[in-house]
């Protein structure tokens, strides 16, 4: 079966418990927490599956029509788009816009760019313009790879559990 | 300041003078000339209060844990000021009302006003409590320069009361002057006068209670003293619900035996139990015991991460 790292495209189709999933398509939308990598506090090593108790504690798992998607955590989204390069604003919000479909409200944007900002996952690059760009910090990079590597675990699951197979994103 | 740059007021100073810029050059390019929308202010102004609730450690994990522990406290001295206003409202809406119940029901509805009563006496002796305790940490911030920042929400403070007792004073012969039915509603001029003077009362309430959430702020606490205040305003907040239970117990019993004294209409005569006033100062308990219960799950979990953090 082929996989991805970032399965979970909203352009990759529809799955849901309540309505029928296309074959070979599978999308769900997922929040995670991404403060589980700067915690002041160290964790134990976790066992397999806890990214699914993650979930149930912690954060939102929704599964929702098309064409009516949003990810639930815009610092997921952020953080995927800095992973390929530094980025203002304005370009951040087109970024997202143009791989996730996805439209964050500029007060959204700039509340999870603070929010990353204040845990240290991403930092400004010095400037002189208005437009100040932010890019990933080395922390920002292990918790981007954290929450990627926990999207596939679920992604993978449900796709061998309904026999699809992972699509590409576009 | 540009009609963007003003969009943005709902942030507090702090953030705007960080990221303030960038945002505004943010909305001009979406914009691209346009008129914000209302969606647009909409959102910005949720964003900015979102963001002021993070800069007040309401929400969010960001702040300390002993922060957050102290911004549930603030909630929960916010909540008893509301509440100290209902409780006001229902004493005087319950004045006498065990003479308009049968003595065979009369002891339910008593035993529930008595537990109003009492819980709101323990909750301020709890508040009382927490303010002497602070009261060092108070004059130490005094000492080290907090009094320029708290002087203005004191002298307004001041000055709300002052005409709020001076009210008092010019009332209280006026009310002497008054048979019974006058003063309850039966003179108009008298009635508007009381209101005011009442609403200058709560203003004044609230802005001491903005003065010592300031002051709260300032504070260099000791870890013990914080959890001691801590736990003092989860016993405000305990203190709270339980006269909100006895007020829907006491509301109850006085609807089933007596409605007649709910609407003030001669004894026997049959009518609604939902007297306005009542359904307000219950709706304001409720939600002051809702905010408190926020408060008290906020500094629950404070201490609970500050007790993981330090081993």
């Amino acid at each position: 079966m082929k996989t991805r790292g970032h399965s979970a495209h909203p352009t990759d189709g529809v799955g849901g418990s309540r309505r029928p999933a296309p074959r070979g398509c599978i999308s769900l939308s997922l929040s995670l927490s991404l403060s589980l990598a700067t915690d002041a506090v160290p964790r134990p090593p976790v066992p397999q599956y806890s990214v699914l108790r993650n979930y149930a504690l912690r954060s939102s798992v929704r599964v929702v029509p098309a064409g009516r998607r949003s990810h639930g955590d815009p610092t997921l989204l952020i953080l995927t788009s800095l992973a390929g390069g530094p980025k203002h604003g304005h370009a951040l919000s087109k970024d997202i816009e143009t791989f996730a479909g996805v439209r964050l409200g500029p007060g959204t944007l700039y509340g999870a760019i603070t929010r990353l900002e204040g845990r240290g996952l991403i930092e400004p690059v010095a400037s002189t313009d208005r437009r100040r760009p932010y890019r990933l910090t080395g922390a920002g990079s292990t918790a981007l790879a954290d929450a990627v590597a926990d999207l596939h675990k679920v992604a993978v699951v449900g796709a061998t559990r309904l026999g699809l197979s992972l699509g590409s994103p576009a | 300041m540009s009609e963007l740059g003003r969009l943005l007021r709902w942030y507090p100073e702090v953030w705007r003078s960080r990221y303030g810029e960038e945002l505004e050059a943010l909305l001009e390019d979406e914009l691209a000339g346009r008129p914000p929308s209302r969606r647009l202010r909409l959102s910005l102004a949720f964003a900015g209060l979102r963001e002021r609730a993070h800069a007040a450690a309401l929400v969010g994990g960001e702040a300390p844990p002993t922060e957050r522990a102290r911004a549930g406290v603030l909630v929960v001295l916010g909540a008893w000021s509301a509440f100290i206003l209902a409780g006001a409202s229902y004493e005087k809406l319950a004045e006498h009302f065990a003479g308009a119940l049968p003595a065979a029901h009369r002891s339910v509805p008593q035993s529930a006003f008595d537990v109003v009563v009492g819980a709101a006496v323990l909750a301020g002796v709890l508040s009382v409590l927490g303010v002497a305790l602070s009261g060092p940490a108070f004059a130490r911030s005094l000492r080290s320069g907090a009094w320029p920042a708290l002087r203005r929400h004191v002298v307004r403070a001041g000055a709300v009361t002052a005409l709020a007792l001076a009210g008092v004073a010019a009332l209280v012969p006026w009310a002497h002057g008054l048979t019974s039915a006058q003063r309850n509603g039966g003179d108009a001029s008298y009635g508007a006068a009381f209101l005011t003077v009442a609403a200058c009362g709560a203003v004044g309430l609230a802005l001491w209670s903005r003065a010592a959430m300031a002051a709260y702020r300032r504070l260099t606490l000791h870890r013990r003293t914080a959890v001691v205040v801590s736990a003092l305003a989860v016993g405000v907040a305990a203190a709270m619900m339980a006269a909100t239970v006895n007020t829907a117990i006491w509301w109850g019993q006085v609807a089933l035996h007596a409605p007649w004294f709910l609407h003030g209409t001669a004894s026997g005569t049959p009518g609604s139990a939902l007297d306005p006033q009542l359904a307000l100062t219950a709706v304001v308990m409720l939600l002051a015991v809702v905010a408190s219960l926020y408060g008290v799950v906020r500094i629950g979990r404070s201490w609970v991460d500050l007790r993981r953090s330090t081993g």
